[in-house]
């Protein structure tokens, strides 16, 4: 099994339920777990999920297909291991978010561990034995072999993955790639437009490879482990046959795929990895990005999991949404390192789309709350969720993706 | 381990709370067979604990009134669980009896709160952190922070178990501060106590009337009398004005004088002392050179006038210099850095357990008056140093030895508390068992001191149950045998409910 890798992990969790249900104001939290608010057993949250692979180990519990429907309904979003980090809150406390990253890096040469228990780890390596033993919900099965085939997990050929650039004279070779990403080569090509126009009025030279695969995260998160290593490879011998020094994604979940997974996997990278709110905030301070145009709107900000709680970037978007003529940006509360999921991430919305959409509908009054007209995210899977999410309740709240209204502003 | 409630039992439940929030396949049994590990690494690895056979959410007194009646009909074990955070398996089944658990964290509702009345009636499943939540709003604080930043558990648990809590220095334990119950006895008969035994009395609450005290049997009792479904609490004004501060004195005598006499005077919230021949050597090594030998408290104190503030901390600082106190500059600091040793945030659970005081580290926490304390320490430290191999679970935030003491916590009433960590590595099966044995031998020798043990009250407490004067077991037995025949309440707790052996 392959959580026998996390068996002191596994051990070490103590049980404590912070991960359960808190609220915290000191530490800004406001409950934890988006998939346990909805479903309300403990089987539905990381203390259970732990439990469970303990049992695992031990014995007592076989693989089932219980036991997947359970760990496939996690979104990943590691609000257990936020809340998880040892005196984290007092840290936080007494120095913000910043001291809560840096200290743990301080402490470690010094022998001192503050890293939470990895708990989306363990159910990522349960989510790859529910694979091994053929147990994957089949939307999820269905995707994997989208990828195998197509490189996508949208069903679409991979032909059509630079479809929307057709016309636009992109170079295939430059130091800076684009990394698009299925999502937003896909479903939000209007990120990728957006995106394209802001580098080219800032006069970034870029380029966007025809034969870029899924980026693997998608897989990682799910179990396909072997699958996402394919992916991965690929992508890396692609990147270092063209001597590409610096990769630039506007997706979240490929910016953590990319900076986190892909070294586990491939070594270290000889590029350097941005997400596009970095490189956004740095040309905007740099005086290479002009406004031209106010966005008069009240706009709050939703911190997309994997690059929040998992890549500690929060105030990149926000420097970038503050310097946009006309906009009020208001934060909701909880916010940052103890924002909720929107319900998409972890695979849930392919393989338990109602809850995706329950956990997501769960956000509605906290959006309100701040008289936002606009949900500003910079993650495209985010976006097409929480678009899905206010259809569904009926909600006039604008869903954007930030690099959408910096190229509003811009006027180009 | 196969599940024995029929499928009968499941559907009448079914009727009774709704399809939805009864589950009894092997996952969810299995998820609710553990509880927090800190106090009994045991039960995982023992043949005393296991799975219950069904798991309930119930939503109101009248549903788990009828699931008592289905019980009792049937004799099957009835266990009534919050946030699962109790360290003594005091909500997980015995593996010989089994049973149903009620998971009351959907009963979470804050029901009625009135300006001027100084209580808040609340739900059972409300989790600590939700209540200081919704009671700042309100401008009130429940006094008590609850236990220790595990904030994720339950008021109902902590009712069950009790709780002892961040401020109970100035505020009392959790279950000093109930004025109400309701509650659902095992015959499934809901009744009020203290004031709202009175049918004309709907919304004022007073423990003290109405004929004798009964709340009292209900608390702490783990469940073993009823299910608690509702209680009132009180509420304080939040103290506009509060600072830490810290002394060093020159012995342990003297520092516990020193704390008998502040908290005599009501001046303080919370206290923790560290007493330096307690130290692991190398936390010695950094605080001899800053402080010299010496010991240290560092408390909270509060006040809601800022001239009795000032006069208050005035009279703090005379009363430390007449047992040889020295001032420690904390106080700027802690107001520097936002923190203070009465926020929630004190301990915040999660990974500091497991990560900071090492794998699976169990604390051996309990409670005695002030003075045995020296006694019950030293007997613990003997007992820690002679066998430090078996504590394999290093602590690294402190150096290389393998476990620690936490010196003192005090309680109203010259409470002590000595919290003993002692990580084991579960890896090396040997090295486990001897822990477990070090573990067992440091219990008991709090036992023999005279110590009451906060966290013994559970399936574990045959620690503490052994020491009772039989008189008192004869009455808790009768007082079981009068309200729950059947024994379906939480069998095993206090060694209740459980036939003879």
């Amino acid at each position: 099994m392959r959580i026998e890798e996390y068996k002191r992990e596994i051990w070490t969790c103590n049980h404590c339920a912070m991960c359960t249900g808190t609220v915290t104001d000191e530490g800004g939290f406001y409950k934890t777990c988006p998939t346990y608010e909805q479903l309300r057993f403990e089987d539905s949250s990381s203390r259970g999920h732990n439990i469970m692979a303990f049992y695992l180990l031990e014995g007592s519990l076989k693989y089932s297909k219980e036991v997947a429907d359970c760990v496939y309904n996690c979104t990943t979003c590691a609000s257990c291991e936020e809340i998880c980090k040892p005196m984290g809150n007092m840290i936080a406390q007494m120095g913000g978010s910043a001291l809560k990253t840096l200290l743990p890096r301080i402490m470690r040469p010094l022998g001192a561990e503050l890293e939470p228990i990895q708990s989306v780890a363990i159910v990522e390596a349960m989510r790859a034995d529910c694979v091994d033993l053929g147990l994957q919900p089949e939307p999820l099965k269905k995707m994997a072999g989208s990828i195998e085939k197509n490189y996508n997990p949208y069903g679409a050929p991979h032909a059509n993955r630079t479809k929307w650039a057709e016309g636009l004279d992109i170079p295939q070779t430059a130091d800076t790639v684009l990394f698009v990403g299925c999502s937003i080569a896909y479903s939000r090509q209007e990120i990728a437009h957006a995106t394209l126009k802001i580098l080219k009025r800032a006069g970034i030279k870029f380029a966007v490879l025809p034969d870029e695969w899924c980026c693997g995260s998608i897989l990682l998160r799910n179990g396909n482990v072997d699958l996402a290593e394919k992916m991965i490879t690929h992508n890396v011998d692609l990147l270092k046959e063209k001597k590409v020094k610096r990769l630039v994604t506007s997706c979240a979940e490929g910016y953590m795929g990319i900076s986190k997974d892909w070294p586990q996997l491939a070594g270290e990278l000889p590029f350097k990895v941005l997400h596009i709110s970095q490189l956004l905030a740095e040309l905007i301070s740099g005086g290479k990005i002009k406004f031209k145009k106010p966005i008069n709107s009240k706009v709050t900000y939703h911190d997309p999991c994997h690059l929040g709680r998992e890549m500690d970037i929060y105030d990149e978007p926000r420097v970038v949404l503050k310097s946009i003529p006309g906009i009020d940006l208001v934060e909701m509360y909880p916010t940052e390192h103890a924002a909720w999921c929107c319900g998409a991430g972890g695979g849930v919305k392919i393989a338990n789309p109602e809850l995706a959409l329950d956990i997501g509908a769960a956000k509605i009054p906290f959006i309100k709350e701040t008289g936002a007209t606009v949900l500003a995210s910079a993650c495209p899977f985010c976006k097409t969720h929480f678009m899905d999410v206010m259809e569904r309740a009926k909600e006039t709240i604008e869903v954007k993706d930030i690099t959408e209204l910096v190229a509003e502003a811009m006027g180009v | 381990m196969e599940a024995v409630v029929s499928k009968n039992i499941v559907k009448g439940l079914e009727e009774i709370v709704g399809a939805k929030y009864v589950r009894a396949d092997d996952v969810i049994r299995w998820t609710y067979a553990i509880e927090d590990f800190a106090g009994t690494f045991f039960h995982p690895l023992s043949d005393k604990y296991g799975p219950p056979d069904i798991v309930i959410k119930p939503h109101s007194a009248e549903e788990i009134s009828k699931i008592l009646k289905l019980a009792n009909k049937h004799k099957i074990p009835v266990i009534a669980r919050g946030g699962g955070s109790d360290m003594t398996g005091a909500t997980t089944p015995l593996k010989k009896t089994g049973g149903m658990i009620l998971d009351m964290t959907d009963m979470n509702r804050v029901l009625d709160f009135q300006e001027g009345l100084n209580a808040v009636r609340v739900q059972p499943g409300i989790r600590w952190g939700e209540l200081h939540h919704e009671l700042a709003k309100k401008g009130v604080t429940a006094g008590c922070q609850g236990p220790h930043g595990f904030l994720g558990a339950t008021l109902g648990g902590g009712i069950g178990g009790n709780c002892f809590s961040i401020n109970s220095p100035k505020y009392g334990w959790l279950n000093e501060n109930i004025l109400n119950l309701q509650v659902v006895l095992p015959n499934g008969d809901i009744i009020e106590t203290g004031s709202l035994a009175n049918t004309m009395v709907k919304d004022w609450y007073y423990r003290y009337c109405n004929g004798p005290d009964l709340v009292g049997i209900f608390l702490g009792a783990a469940g073993a009398f009823g299910v608690i479904t509702e209680f009132t609490l009180r509420t304080y004004p939040i103290p506009e004005f509060s600072d830490t501060l810290a002394y060093t004195f020159p012995d342990t005598d003297s520092q516990i004088k020193f704390v008998f006499k502040l908290e005599w005077h009501g001046y303080v919230t919370d206290l923790w002392g560290i007493a330096y021949y307690t130290l692991p050597d190398s936390l010695k090594k950094i605080i001899k050179p800053l402080i010299g030998e010496r010991d240290i408290a560092i408390f909270a104190t509060e006040a809601y006038d800022k001239d009795i503030f000032k006069a208050q901390k005035k009279a703090i600082d005379k009363m430390a210099k007449e047992f040889g106190g020295i001032a420690l500059p904390v106080e700027g600091l802690t107001r520097a850095l936002g923190i203070s040793i009465i926020n929630q945030t004190e301990w915040m659970g999660g990974g500091t357990f497991g990560k900071v005081m090492g794998p699976n580290g169990t604390d051996t926490c309990s409670i005695a008056h002030l003075p045995q304390w020296q006694k019950v320490v030293g007997k613990a430290l003997d007992i820690m140093h002679r066998d430090e191999d078996a504590l394999s679970g290093s602590i690294p935030l402190i150096g290389a030895e393998h476990f620690f003491l936490f010196a003192q916590l005090l309680g109203r009433g010259g409470v002590a508390n000595t919290f003993a960590m002692t990580p084991a590595d579960f890896m090396e099966p040997e090295k486990l068992k001897q822990a477990q044995d070090m573990y067992c031998e440091i219990v008991e020798s709090y036992m023999d001191t005279g110590y009451a043990a906060l966290y013994r009250i559970g399936k574990e407490s045959q620690f503490l149950t052994k020491r009772f004067k039989p008189e008192y077991i004869s009455f808790m037995k009768a007082i079981k045998k009068t309200l729950d025949p059947n024994n379906i309440m939480n069998p095993g707790v206090h060694g209740l409910g459980l036939e003879e052996e």
